[in-house]
């Protein structure tokens, strides 16, 4: 990785106002997160969406404005460029749930007497795994795609993973008509909806209440792999001159 | 020698439908020279370049840069690339902008400040430093775009079109670069549809034409000096011109190669001396418009 694309990427993201200004009301919602008696109420979601809005800016972006040309005459390889921009994002969001569960913390400490500290530092790690895969994953559709299509592919990914097993359970009961043939098709093979299922807890997992070493460990092998596969995208793309 | 490519191949395919850009290009740029790249829309220049910085992948045909690959890393340590349109986060300063390339170039922190004030006083740019590059012409960008190519004192210099966008002092400051940029041994690139500017500063000239070198013109030699001489019409006797300057007049012109410039000096003073009306001496160029006309 490289040192210099990691501390400017952080840099630029944490000193840019949209930032500070998105962490200073998640700070507020984090305080009043502490008056609940369930940890980390809010904040999380809106971390995610967060790590959404900043690791979309990972490669696409930078591709279709032409500053990547720029970029690749510098001594610095593709795969490390491309890491290290995601340690960037990364380390900017975990930041940011480090402030905020900080806030919760210290609002518990003060108002709370200390009650559902660890399940919020719980929630403050899963969080932080969480970022880590959803970066990950911005930057393997970064690799692939131009502009903000990444973001695009991840959210229709979302919903479409999310959706589809109920949908696909309620058209294979169609026993009738038209689509008799391939509802047919979706009953005898119940392998399509497992394997949508599978794909959704792999790339979309829910979190956790409570610390669980093994969904850790999923959710950062899952991690590697989307930046293994976005290296190696990455490392193929032509990246031929000007904007889009 | 420096730049290398031999062969170079390179096509774009849409759909079902193939287009051959380059068809076996070569071309060699040695240190100490700075090569003209020109030719029409569509000849394939900016492929060309893509190619050689490593952007775009090739067919066939081999690129080396000191006899190695040219997307090797000591190699890109060694390189200064001006694109025509420089884009980066328009967010950042122009300091910023350039303290980060030079940072990525392996500069030290220290030296960055040293070297990018010296080059953004140089360039005229020094009191836009901390403006953004959003606030920026695009004679500004081209400059700070310069700034970050030249900021690491690269030995392989790629520029394409620098001097676009830039006003007269600007592309009088481009040029000053570029020779010094070639004084200190580095091979450098040009890619321009000025063909004054490439006359100017080029060595050398290749004219691409439907993705192969159609031309190459010698532009300056290293080691003579090129020149013609016009003679005041009548005041001559062309078998005097002819043994002293060692060709014979033609339309008054007499086109003479010498080593150094003192041989100059003598060869007229010998003319004078002879009865003959020097008017002007002049170096000869080539006519790259005329040639730029018929290739294309």
């Amino acid at each position: 990785m490289n040192r210099v694309v990691i501390e400017e990427t952080f840099r630029r993201l944490v000193l840019s106002p949209a930032y500070l200004v998105c962490i200073s009301l998640l700070c507020l919602l984090a305080a009043m997160a502490a008056h609940f008696d369930q940890s980390g109420f809010g904040w999380p979601g809106a971390v995610v969406l967060l790590s959404v809005a900043l690791g979309g800016t990972l490669i696409g972006p930078e591709f279709s404005s032409g500053t990547l040309q720029l970029i690749l005459t510098k001594p610095v390889g593709r795969s490390p460029y491309l890491l290290s921009r995601v340690a960037g994002v990364v380390l900017a969001v975990w930041a940011a749930v480090a402030v905020l569960a900080g806030v919760e913390i210290i609002f518990r400490l003060a108002m709370r007497g200390g009650s559902g500290v660890a399940a919020t530092a719980s929630v403050a790690v899963n969080l932080s795994a969480q970022v880590l895969l959803v970066c990950a994953l911005l930057a393997l559709f970064g690799s692939v795609v131009r502009a903000y299509m990444n973001v695009a592919l991840y959210v229709a990914g979302m919903i479409g993973v999310s959706m589809a097993p109920p949908m696909l359970e309620a058209f294979a009961q169609l026993g009738r008509g038209f689509f008799a043939v391939p509802a047919a098709f979706v009953k005898d093979h119940p392998e399509i909806v497992r394997a949508i299922i599978w794909i959704d807890r792999n790339l979309f997992p829910e979190r956790p209440g409570t610390l669980d070493g093994g969904w850790l460990l999923l959710i950062a092998s899952n991690a590697a792999i989307a930046l293994v596969l976005a290296c190696l995208m990455f490392r193929q793309k032509e990246v031929p001159y000007g904007a889009d | 020698m420096s730049v290398r490519v031999r062969g170079l191949r390179k096509s774009f395919r849409s759909f079902r439908r193939e287009h051959l850009v380059l068809q076996g290009v070569d071309l060699d740029v040695r240190r100490g020279e700075v090569v003209g790249l020109i030719g029409p829309n569509g000849a394939g220049k900016t492929t060309l370049m893509s190619c050689l910085l490593g952007f775009l992948h090739t067919e066939g045909g081999e690129i080396t840069i000191d006899g190695r690959p040219n997307d090797d890393l000591d190699v890109r340590r060694q390189t200064g690339f001006v694109p025509e349109r420089m884009n980066f986060d328009r967010r950042a300063t122009g300091w910023q902008f350039l303290r980060y390339m030079g940072r990525l170039a392996g500069i030290s922190r220290a030296d960055v400040g040293v070297r990018g004030r010296a080059m953004m006083e140089r360039l005229g740019i020094a009191d836009a430093a901390d403006k953004r590059l959003s606030q920026y012409s695009r004679g500004m960008l081209q400059r700070v775009g310069m700034c970050q190519a030249l900021i690491h004192e690269p030995s392989y210099i790629f520029l394409d079109e620098p001097t676009s966008g830039l006003d007269p002092n600007g592309v009088l400051q481009v040029r000053d670069l570029i020779l010094e940029q070639k004084g200190r041994g580095a091979a450098v690139l040009l890619n321009s549809h000025q063909l004054a500017e490439v006359e100017k500063v080029c060595d050398r000239v290749l004219f691409l034409k439907q993705g192969v070198i159609s031309h190459e013109e010698t532009l300056r030699h290293v080691d003579r000096i090129e020149i013609v001489i016009r003679l005041l019409a009548g005041s001559y006797d062309s078998e005097t011109i002819a043994r002293i300057a060692g060709n014979a007049p033609e339309a008054d012109l007499v086109a003479v190669s010498v080593e150094t410039e003192s041989e100059i000096a003598e060869l007229v003073r010998e003319l004078s001396d002879s009865g003959a009306g020097v008017v002007e001496v002049r170096p000869r160029t080539a006519d790259l418009e005329g040639i730029f006309r018929g290739s294309r």
